[in-house]
């Protein structure tokens, strides 16, 4: 079987060599059957790659340990399904992955436009076959997961500990089925500035797709701030690490898109800015990738380092980003806009300020993530770049764009009068200025916190005016009931209120993020019987009484377990149990915390260390000391639900439907200046 | 070798530290010179803590804390010191609260530490020399970035036709439809 994988690989690749060539030059040509040739590549090169990941799992599963590779990410002891996801847990596989992922959506990409876009498409293909063709020669050449080694060994190594959690099989797979879709619309860009076609038709066409995308970046983000507060055991959920920032980089530059691109659809503006925005995006996926698996840069992410894929992605990189700019001079004559911007009082002056902040914030996480490379190249010092720089740095611009989020949906398009803003702003700003005085009043006076509650408080009440607006107008004029007026004014228009929802959760999570400025910690040894108090932000005081220690042998690993009884103000609540798990093959210790969830606060319990764990083990020390950590983490909760909230709001904006019916209302007649750009899509469009 | 494994986050290694910070842990000392030796030590320990400390505690803490907060941890790759599981780290953090409970600044702890276990820990860069650089990406993108925009705005002002809107055909019947629509939607603006 695994002979048959590196085979296909192998096909693949020429494949997609051959289908990106065919693309390319049908396109140039205006040869359909080598277009068509380009196309069907798409499809083998999928079937191809499947096989090979296949493959790969088939020797996981095999416990085939002469491979390198199935050799470093698994032994006999590891369960099926992790040894499953074994395709994705060295950057071997996840580079196979990676391919998989794009080869499937390519397929998709390409098939949904079989028919139409036919312009567009011998570029799309030759250009998603190439960064194919890529992948799959840094897999064969610099990386290749079918390696043999010298010998057999009779087992392997095992999993990394950490990756041994339900949440590591989710986080990878989400956060790169987003890098990958990314390269959906990146190739339509391409494929307009090729074939010249600058209107919104590619942006029309992969709307879904960057939708598609943004929703599993945000997620595989969101999963992966999970899997850090369950599994590495210290309490947070986000800490700056440079594969995080990697991660967070184009969903900066994408939220930007998201939001530019409306412009463009609605009035013919920013198209140079558009396409450098998503060229940006794609870039700073594949950045992600490399990031990920290079072990550049210190990270915990970071199990290996391999400085010669290092190489060959810069290499890539930097290619991918003089052609993209190459591109874009050639083409600099046909961004011209079709309308000007008639004030700097409107919704288009507010995204303008939006993207700003976004790419502000995006280049100031690469450069605080490249800072330690940067100065020891330059000066031979290595100068690290930790949480605290970016938080302040970030914080501040965090907060100013919650407080656009209020502004942009509700300003009018094209010129915002005053009236206008007094009239959508009163409530808002009344809001605000009520929750910031009870805030103050009830003792809130940490800075950051205190206005992040009276800005989301602001924006949120801008998003439910919004809502109940349109409800109401639409009860009125259809003589619905308000649930009904409700649901079809989101049926009728999912893109945008899909949008508020997701901005709703994106202020839920803001303040999620702002309860951290309460929490409370303690550190304490104790013995069987003995407890410990603690005291939350809310009021209420949680009595932490350490029962037992037990410690038992477990497929692949023992554990070592505490419980702990929790009291609520002298009210038995709950039993935690905290463990330190002991891996045999790789001879690593993970800790398992214990959580108390509640709507506004998370009660989070550590093991931090045992007194005689060998005396445990044997049985012979009934009543060890332990050391705890105890945190009382106000609102993490709302971190979660505004994921949830953030996540159903995409896909609201994402379901297929009916595209909102025109207005029989009078049709808007531009008096335009004839412009010797034009093409003759456009002048159909018009003319339709 | 599982307990070898297990070893790895033995608090024995730290038990001192916990006995004299808590002062009740069985010490296990057999035989009655020893124990009162051991007794003798914790009193004199008692005694000699208020002694030297030269901060109040609340204080020390704060202190301790604000250095901590600025130190990556040498022990765990990635992470600050103050979430740094590891039990050397912890040995790193005890060593930090009694500089501060001795009245070292946080910043003379940071430094100190940082002479000790090398610069690549320091988690908060200088405000001077090559430090001052990773400040002033911020500033320097906002306003590199706020002045594109505005020279861009400046274009998109002048750039482009202007939009004119000129009335279309409408029947009578849409035109009613259109003003009680417009009617209605600044009632529910009005109420709003």
């Amino acid at each position: 079987m695994t002979q048959i994988g590196e085979v296909a690989l192998w096909v693949a690749f020429i494949l997609a060599l051959w289908g990106a060539v065919m693309g390319f030059a049908g396109g140039r040509r205006g040869r359909g059957d080598w277009v068509l040739s380009a196309e069907r590549s798409v499809y083998a090169v999928l079937g191809l790659i499947a096989v090979a990941s296949t493959a790969i799992i088939a020797a996981f599963v095999g416990n085939e340990y002469g491979y390198k590779y199935v050799a470093g990410y698994s032994n006999r002891e590891l369960s099926l399904f992790y040894k499953i996801t074994g395709l994705w847990a060295g950057q071997t596989g996840s580079l196979v992955f990676w391919a998989l992922l794009l080869a499937l959506f390519s397929s998709i990409a390409v098939f949904q436009n079989r028919r139409r876009n036919r312009e567009f498409m011998p570029y799309v293909s030759g250009t998603l076959l190439l960064v194919l063709a890529f992948f799959l020669g840094v897999v064969l050449f610099a990386s290749n997961p079918f390696q043999l080694m010298d010998f057999t060994p009779a087992d392997g190594r095992g999993l990394n500990p950490q990756l041994q959690n339900y949440w590591m099989t989710i986080h990878p797979p989400t956060l790169y089925l987003g890098f990958t879709a990314f390269t959906i619309p990146f190739a339509f860009a391409v494929s307009a500035l090729l074939s010249g076609r600058l209107d919104t038709r590619w942006i029309t066409t992969t709307r879904r797709w960057t939708l598609l995308a943004w929703f599993f970046l945000t997620n595989g983000i969101i999963f992966g701030m999970m899997w850090a507060y369950v599994e590495l055991g210290w309490g947070g959920y986000w800490f700056w690490d440079p594969v995080e920032n990697a991660s967070l980089l184009p969903w900066l530059t994408g939220t930007a898109f998201l939001h530019s691109v409306m412009i463009q659809e609605k009035r013919g503006m920013l198209k140079m800015w558009n396409v450098l925005l998503i060229l940006s995006t794609f870039l700073l996926s594949v950045f992600a990738t490399f990031l990920t698996r290079s072990g550049l840069i210190e990270s915990v992410h970071s199990f290996a380092q391999n400085l010669t894929i290092s190489w060959i992605f810069l290499g890539f990189l930097s290619s991918l980003i003089v052609a993209s700019a190459a591109l874009v001079w050639w083409r600099r004559d046909a961004f011209a806009p079709e309308n000007r911007l008639e004030s700097v009082l409107s919704r288009e002056a507010a995204f303008l300020l939006n993207n700003l902040v976004f790419v502000a914030a995006m280049f100031t996480v690469m450069w605080g993530t490249l800072f330690p490379l940067i100065s020891e190249g330059f000066t031979g010092q290595k100068i690290a770049v930790g949480p605290p720089f970016f938080n302040r740095v970030n914080i501040p611009l965090g907060l100013f764009l919650l407080f656009l989020l209020g502004i942009g949906p509700v300003i009018a398009w094209r010129k915002a009068t005053g009236r206008n803003l007094v009239r959508n702003f009163r409530a808002p700003v009344g809001v605000a200025l009520a929750v910031a005085a009870v805030l103050w009043m009830t003792g809130v006076r940490n800075t950051y916190a205190l206005l992040t509650f009276v800005l989301g408080s602001f924006t949120m009440t801008t998003i439910v005016v919004e809502f109940w607006k349109g409800t109401r107008a639409r009860a009125r004029i259809e003589g619905e009931g308000v649930f009904a007026a409700f649901i079809h004014l989101m049926e009728r228009n999912r893109r945008r209120y899909g949008g508020y929802v997701v901005h709703a959760g994106f202020v839920v999570m803001f303040m999620g993020f702002a309860g951290s400025a309460y929490d409370v910690e303690k550190q304490v040894a104790l013995r069987p019987g003995e407890h410990i108090d603690i005291a939350s932000p809310f009021g209420h005081t949680y009595r932490l009484t350490y029962q037992a220690m037990s410690a038992y042998p477990a497929t692949n690993m023992t554990k070592v377990i505490a419980s702990v009884e929790v009291a609520k103000n002298g009210r038995r609540v709950d039993v935690l149990t905290a463990e330190k798990r002991a891996y045999k093959q790789r001879e690593e210790v993970a800790s398992e915390v214990g959580i108390r969830r509640a709507w506004n606060e998370d009660l989070y319990l550590i093991l931090a260390g045992i007194d005689d764990v060998n005396a445990v083990i044997r049985g012979t020390n009934p009543r060890p000391v332990a050391t705890f950590r105890v945190l009382v983490q106000p609102l993490v909760p709302w971190i979660w639900l505004g994921g949830l909230i953030m996540a159903i709001g995409t896909l609201v904006a994402l379901w297929p439907g009916a595209e909102p019916a025109r207005p029989a209302a009078p049709r808007q007649k531009v008096a335009r200046a004839p412009r010797a750009a034009d093409t003759e899509s456009e002048r159909e469009l018009v003319e339709a | 070798m599982m307990m070898r494994i297990l070893g790895g986050f033995d608090a024995k290694a730290s038990r001192g530290r916990m006995n004299s910070r808590l002062g009740r842990r069985d010490v296990r000392l057999r035989g009655r010179g020893l124990r009162s030796i051991a007794l003798l030590v914790a009193a004199l320990m008692l005694v000699a803590v208020p002694m030297t400390a030269q901060v109040p505690a609340e204080e020390a803490q704060k202190t301790a804390d604000a250095a901590i907060a600025r130190l990556r941890s040498p022990y765990c790759p990635g992470l600050m010191l103050e979430v740094c599981p590891s039990s050397q780290a912890e040995l790193l953090r005890d060593s930090i609260r009694t500089a501060a409970a001795q009245g070292q600044s946080a910043r003379q702890i940071v430094e100190d530490v940082l002479a000790r276990h090398g610069e690549e820990w320091r988690a908060v860069p200088r405000r001077s020399g090559v430090g001052l650089v990773a400040w002033m990406i911020l500033p320097l993108a906002l306003v590199v970035g706020g002045l594109v925009l505005w020279a861009r705005v400046k274009v998109m002002r002048t750039q482009g036709p202007a939009l004119t809107v000129a009335p279309g055909p409408v029947s009578d019947e849409e035109r009613v439809r259109l003003d009680a629509a417009l009617r209605e939607f600044e009632h529910a603006e009005d109420a709003a």
